[in-house]
């Protein structure tokens, strides 16, 4: 087997590494960052050397449209009919039964397999047009509403599964069952990091008043890739990052005087082993140094103008909260960090939906469009991807008894919407078209394995060419599906 | 454990779960990638799409429910109780079945009295009721039923029979008190089959019985209209019936939830029924109220109302006593205090020892302490008393009061995790200095109460995690009967069912003191026989199903699309199936191990090897199939996997075979041309060096600080994880983690309890899977979050200091001398002068800022529970812990090799 391309020229290890002792011999305290991140393999967070395999790309196949990817997931399954796929037609259909033709013999979940009706639906909610494209929103979003001429509206998403564990699992990774890598974990193998002070993949969990469906720590999982490959968790409370700060009563100056002592005697070992892994090490241990530095700046929000706070609404600045972590992501982009996945969780709503659907909207309606302002009055929206959407759409019937302001519905899979903005997308459109029961596509399906090529190819990623041997075969993210929806990118 | 997602379809979870146990089962036995063939034949390696399920079929009759409910142990689980266990079940077992052959046995002379007893009482009890004749009588509904009243003041229904009805009588009181309503469901011959009901098969469901006094309305003002009285609910805090069939008791008519009701035995109920309703104290009426009364019929849509009903009020004055139950206030309760330790807390009397004052509040263990109102503590269950206090001793009390109307006696049984004591007006009557073992019983004493309110006092002191406590109290004697036992003689003479066996019981009990202590025994025993059961353990297990199931090829793989029928086998490329082997999993395993297979024993060996030497001899340890790797060393492979096989599947001559070879004892030093030549050290010119394992980081660090807990076995523990994590992403945000306290923190990492949707996060960033899936390589990264673990986790700072104080204590007095042993306690090897120099450099620096910054080095050396030894010095010890810490961070200590 060929390792030799991976290697540095020993030589010019050796080089580096006497250089670099004579520079731990010089310094005392708090060597500048820029000093040692130039001698250094600058995709630590990203490449290392990989089992024999391949190691981070480190750059896109073609030119990419975006940089970075934020990724809002509306964990649960948001109910399009009530968000984002206006259908008039629903008055006359409201409390018919939904024929055996519409249905087509979809297999239903067995929270609503034991109805003996379903009667379909309306929204309780009105929609408007809104913007030069004259998109219908419904009233629970008006702040999305305003910023329709920005984003793409895809109505047409599907997916086979019907189940929340299973479903959000074929969304993030491909597939159905766990295992597999997240779409974070690729592209940060893919593109590696642009920013060495912070991880290329961030998460943050928010959720609204009743969180219901959960999620798993697999979603961010690297599955069968290296595990650096793995998204950090930001949290609202206590660090950010995990085991970010010092213990009570070692301040900065002790850290940096434990780091130095143990660089020198790590770089004592190297003269004795000749590890690269020990360099490695030392460099990692540099990192995190300054990430002690670097993450406490990037959640510092207070930092930022009162109009920009404004922007995001009353929640901003209750760390935990959407808003919250909206500005986060945006604060994080600026910083260079690959994939950010904000999951707000609550979209659920088997009962009490026009409640339930109005908090939810509350906490995330707001911060979304600000999200997407803000990124645009920056200038980076063109090259930063923006996804809002979740798991699978709801039914069009009812879940349980249809009351004069109170309905549930269960999961659908067939057809939901979900929108785009910002890195190559065509701005101001709708795609695809469901029927009049908001439960059939009609033209322009878009699986999930469509908008996961779609997404990669934003990226500068050929869906098909970022692969892994595992098993004796070669994974990507769509898995042996997946066409780029060629129409809506601009 | 299963899924318990609402709207999982079982037949796909079914096959997911039998995929998972395949692909499982041939990864880790044969390492071939079975999940290729799942869906069509596989693409490279000789497995038909059949032969997957083939052995599909093996693991595919399995007789357990697809979904296990989230029940801890689900079926199918053996028991595994031990020999002494065993026995003392047995001899319980036997005790309570003859004691309880005697205790049913037919005794003429005392059922006799019994029958005279019953007679005695129930004439008594029928005695003080008042029939109620009713003003109106009609059905809510605008075409619900029509009444008339009979003679015997009972209402006959008649006219329309709605599918549910409800129906409204109005009677007028005199004044005075009410403790109870009777409700009589009489047959009549108008209804059908000659039942009490009006549905046609002559059964009645009565969903909801609720009642309300109007008082007369108040005197109208001048000029003013009068004001229509409000009326007030009667709660009932009873009920009872003289019969009930499954799960349509009488509790179910005052439980406020319309689709559940009370139903008598009896298709069609041809015979007389009634039901009493108590209130928790008799009601004043004023004379010239109204009583209205509403009998629901919701439960069902098959027009099952009373057909003829008659009412009663127990108005007359000994009926109301003996109806009135004894009034138990919840319990309200305290705490917790502080204390030092158990014993101590135990033997302190605070105030509310003295005296109880509602209104007064005491400073707490961590905050200050009021007295609470519990309503939800039940007696007779165990009530959780706090979950937990980490680390600290809390003492509390509990009080309530209990009003009687005579004098009597009152037997009481109290347990509780902790040690406590109990007093019953001011009176100490129990007390237990110890903590119990984990199978006694319930601590138990007779009182006397005096008429009128009595006062309980009981005090808890806690030790650590969750403390429960279970109170019982048995108001049995022989001047007055219990409500509900006068509730049900108040009904009947004549007993049947439950109802005949508990009356008898209770006459038994207060009537004979032989067979009085044969009841308390039978309840002792039976209580042990519970505490066992709940010690012993159980573990899950296959069981196959009697009959076969049919598998069947799916097409693509999906659950749904069935293909051809297929039986049970293996791949045809592989040795055939063992003669005499049974077509079961048994079959296959020996299959497995049968000494012509050509995979099991190499694909096991090298896996050892892998993890000795950092990688297989096959690197794809997963897969020995065409895309596989080659085995750099062939006949190494073959030999070991040869000896393995032969000698007996020995898995630590094995090992030993690995560790004592000269491949293995080699130095692990690189060189710059050995680097270049084989990086990954396939050709093996020097010994293995990697980072070792996510456990084995954690158990190292317990070792080396000496806080390692060397046990085998028990439950799972948990140690620190910072707080909120299981929140962020459980159902509902449920689930909270909660640390151990002592030895939880400090068993190895084999034994921490792995939650699959959070595992620990300090196991997962140094590369640990998540244990969703097989996975049997893990990567090993490299990364600054590992770096901010090892310096900044509660876990290693805690160890860190442990580390420190070894040194301190067991590494000599000079600093020098105390570094070499820290040093050589974490890298096995002594330190050079020139390393010692770079540690005492910082330790000196450390010693002179923790000198001058007191505080600084007590916050630091607060962190995690281990407490250090009082004569170390502060300062000097956190100087010590940083370079304990520093240590524990080594390159050198992470790595193998």
């Amino acid at each position: 087997m060929n390792v030799e391309h991976l290697l540095m020229n020993p030589y010019r290890e050796r080089q580096l590494l006497l250089t670099r002792r004579h520079f731990f011999g010089r310094a005392a305290a708090g060597i500048g960052a820029a000093a040692l991140g130039s001698l250094l393999n600058p995709n630590l967070f990203a490449g290392r050397i990989g089992e024999g395999d391949k190691v981070a790309l480190g750059k896109p196949h073609f030119a990419a449209k975006a940089k970075r990817v934020i990724y809002l997931f509306m964990a649960g399954g948001p109910a399009q009919m009530d968000l984002l796929d206006y259908k008039p037609t629903l008055e006359n259909l409201h409390q018919t039964e939904l024929p055996d033709s519409v249905r087509m013999g979809q297999r239903l979940t067995g929270m609503t397999s034991g109805q003996k009706s379903f009667p379909v639906v309306k929204s309780l909610f009105k929609f408007s047009q809104h913007g030069k494209s004259g998109t219908w929103i419904s009233e629970l979003l008006p702040n999305i509403a305003g910023i329709v001429d920005d984003i793409a509206i895809i109505k047409t998403v599907n997916t086979e599964a019907i189940n929340h564990d299973p479903a959000i699992t074929y969304i993030q990774t491909g597939f159905q069952q766990p295992g597999r890598p997240c779409m974070g974990s690729w592209l940060s193998y893919g593109l590696g990091n642009e920013n060495q002070n912070l991880p290329a993949f961030i998460v943050m969990i928010s959720s609204g008043k009743e969180s219901d469906q959960p999620l798993y720590t697999r979603l961010w999982g690297s599955g069968f890739l290296p595990s650096e490959y793995q998204g950090v968790q930001f949290r609202g409370t206590g660090d950010p990052v995990l085991y970010l700060s010092n213990p009570p009563g070692i301040d900065s100056d002790t850290r940096r005087r434990m780091l130095d002592g143990l660089a020198k005697l790590n770089t004592k070992q190297y003269q004795a082993f000749a590890d690269p892994e020990i360099n490695t090490r030392i460099a990692q241990y540099e990192m995190a140094y300054r990430m002690q530095t670097s993450v406490p700046e990037l959640v510092h929000v207070s930092e930022e103008p009162q109009s920009v706070l404004d922007m995001y609404g009353p929640d901003v600045k209750k760390p935990g909260s959407f808003a919250h972590n909206c500005l986060l992501a945006r604060r994080m982009a600026e910083r260079g960090v690959r994939f950010i996945q904000l999951y707000h969780r609550g979209w659920d709503q088997h009962s009490n939906l026009p409640k339930r659907i109005r908090e939810q909207c509350k906490d995330t309606d707001q911060p979304s469009a600000a999200l997407v302002r803000d990124l645009k009055a920056r200038g980076m929206l063109d090259d930063t991807l923006v996804i809002w959407g979740g798991e699978f759409g709801r039914t069009i019937y009812s879940q349980g008894k249809i009351e004069k302001d109170n309905y549930g519905r269960d999961h659908h899979g067939r057809c939901y919407s979900i929108w785009m903005a910002g890195g190559g997308i065509k701005p101001g459109i709708s795609y695809g078209q469901t029927d009049d029961y908001c439960y059939n596509v009609v033209e322009n399906p878009v699986h999930i394995h469509d908008l996961n090529a779609t997404i990669l190819h934003s990226m500068g990623i050929d869906h098909e060419k970022l692969t892994y041997r595992f098993q004796g075969r070669d994974f990507r993210l769509t898995d042996i599906h997946g066409e780029l929806i060629k129409d809506i990118l601009a | 454990m299963s899924t318990g997602e609402g709207g999982a379809i079982e037949e796909e979870y079914r096959a997911k779960y039998t995929f998972d146990r395949v692909e499982t089962t041939s990864t880790i036995w044969m390492g071939l990638t079975m999940t290729c063939a799942r869906c069509h034949t596989h693409k490279y390696d000789p497995i038909r799409h059949s032969e997957y399920y083939g052995l599909y079929a093996l693991f595919n009759n399995l007789n357990e429910p697809v979904m296990d409910g989230n029940k801890p142990n689900p079926d199918p689980f053996i028991k595994l109780p031990t020999a002494e266990q065993s026995r003392r079940q047995e001899r319980l077992k036997k005790q309570i079945t003859d004691g309880q052959a005697k205790l049913d046995a037919p005794m003429p002379e005392l059922d006799g009295a019994q029958a005279d007893w019953q007679k005695k009482w129930h004439e008594k009890l029928s005695a003080g009721w008042s029939l109620l004749a009713p003003a109106s009588v009609r059905s809510t509904l605008t075409n619900g039923a029509a009444f008339k009243t009979l003679e015997d003041k009972s209402i006959l229904t008649e006219g329309p029979n709605p599918e549910s009805d409800v129906h409204e009588v109005t009677v007028k009181l005199d004044g005075g008190s009410i403790a109870a309503l009777r409700l009589e469901a009489l047959p009549h011959e108008s209804l059908p089959r000659n039942s009490s009901a009006r549905a046609d098969d002559g059964m009645f469901r009565l969903s909801e019985f609720e009642a309300e006094i109007v008082p007369p309305p108040k005197k109208a003002e001048e000029g003013k209209e009068t004001e229509p009285a409000k009326p007030k609910k009667l709660k009932f805090t009873q009920s009872v019936a003289d019969s009930a069939a499954a799960d349509r008791d009488i509790a179910k008519a005052i439980d406020g939830k319309p689709e559940t009701g009370w139903q008598p035995e009896g298709a069609p109920m041809t015979e007389p029924h009634s039901a009493l309703f108590l209130l928790a104290d008799p009601m004043k009426v004023q004379p010239d109220s109204e009583l209205r009364v509403r009998l629901r019929y919701e439960a069902s849509k098959s027009r099952r109302a009373i057909g003829r009903f008659r009412l009663a009020a127990a108005q007359n004055d000994e009926l109301v006593q003996h109806l009135n139950p004894p009034k138990v206030e919840p319990w309200q309760v305290i705490g917790p205090f502080k204390s030092p330790d158990q014993q101590t807390g135990f033997a302190t009397a605070h105030e509310p020892e003295k005296e109880i004052d509602f209104k007064k509040t005491y400073p707490g263990v961590r905050e200050e302490v009021k007295w609470n109102a519990k309503a939800d503590f039940e007696d007779g269950k165990a009530n959780l008393l706090v979950q937990d206090l980490h680390g600290v001793h809390g003492v509390y009390y509990l009080y309530r009061t209990l009003k009687v109307p005579t004098d009597r006696k009152l037997e009481l049984s109290l347990q509780a995790d902790g040690v406590f004591k109990l007093w019953v007006n001011n009176q100490i009557v129990l007390e237990r200095p110890n903590e119990a073992k984990p199978d006694e019983v319930p601590a138990k004493v007779t009182v006397d109460l005096k008429k009128g309110e009595n006062k309980f006092l009981v005090k808890i002191v806690t030790v650590q995690g969750a403390a429960y406590f279970t109170f019982h109290k048995d108001l049995g004697d022989t001047e007055s009967v219990p409500a509900d036992i006068a509730a049900v003689l108040a009904t009947t003479a004549r007993l049947t069912g439950n109802q005949k066996t508990k009356v008898r019981n209770y006459y038994r009990r207060l009537n004979s003191p032989e067979l009085k202590q044969l009841f308390d025994n039978a309840e002792k025993w039976r209580e042990e026989d519970a505490a066992i059961e709940k010690v012993i353990p159980m573990t899950m297990v296959a069981r196959e199903m009697d009959k076969p199931r049919e598998t069947f090829m799916l097409v693509r793989g999906e659950y749904d699309k069935k293909g051809e029928q297929v039986g049970p086998g293996v791949p045809a490329v592989l040795p055939p199936w063992p003669k005499d082997a049974p077509t079961n999993r048994l079959g296959f395993a020996r299959w497995l191990l049968d000494p012509s297979h050509p995979l099991t024993a190499r694909v096991t060996v090298n896996r050892f090897w892998q993890q000795y030497f950092g990688v297989g001899l096959v690197k794809t340890t997963e897969d020995f199939g065409v895309q596989g790797e080659h085995p750099s060393h062939p006949e190494l492979l073959d030999w070991l996997a040869t000896e393995f096989s032969q000698s007996g599947w020995d898995v630590k001559r094995l090992q030993k075979r690995i560790v004592t070879s000269a491949t293995y004892r080699q130095s692990s030093r690189l060189t710059p041309e050995l680097l270049a030549r084989d990086p990954e050290n396939r050709l093996l010119a020097r010994a293995p060096r990697f980072r070792v394992d996510a456990e084995v980081v954690r158990d190292s660090a317990l070792a080396i600080s000496g806080l390692l807990i060397d046990k085998r076995g028990g439950r799972s523990v948990k140690p620190y994880e910072p707080p909120g994590l299981w929140e962020a992403v459980s159902f509902n945000s449920s689930q909270k983690y909660i640390p151990d306290k002592d030895e939880g923190q400090y068993r190895r990492s084999l034994y921490t309890h792995w939650k699959r949707q959070s595992p620990p996060p300090n196991m997962l960033l140094f590369d640990a899977p998540t244990r969703e899936y097989c996975s049997v390589r893990r990567s090993r990264s490299n990364t600054p979050l590992q770096a901010l673990t090892l310096l900044n986790d509660p876990q290693f700072v805690e160890a860190s200091r442990a580390f420190a104080q070894r040194m301190m204590l067991e590494g000599g007095n000079d600093a020098k001398e105390r570094i070499a042993f820290g040093f050589r306690l974490a890298t096995a090897r002594r330190p050079r002068a020139d390393e010692i120099k770079v540690l005492l450099d910082v330790f000196q620096r450390q010693l002179a800022d923790f000198r001058q910054d007191k505080p600084a080095a007590e916050k630091f050396l607060r962190v995690g529970n281990f407490k250090v030894d009082s004569n170390c010095d502060a300062s000097e010890l956190a100087a010590w812990t940083t370079i304990a810490s520093m240590l524990l961070n080594l390159d050198e200590t992470v790595t193998k090799g």
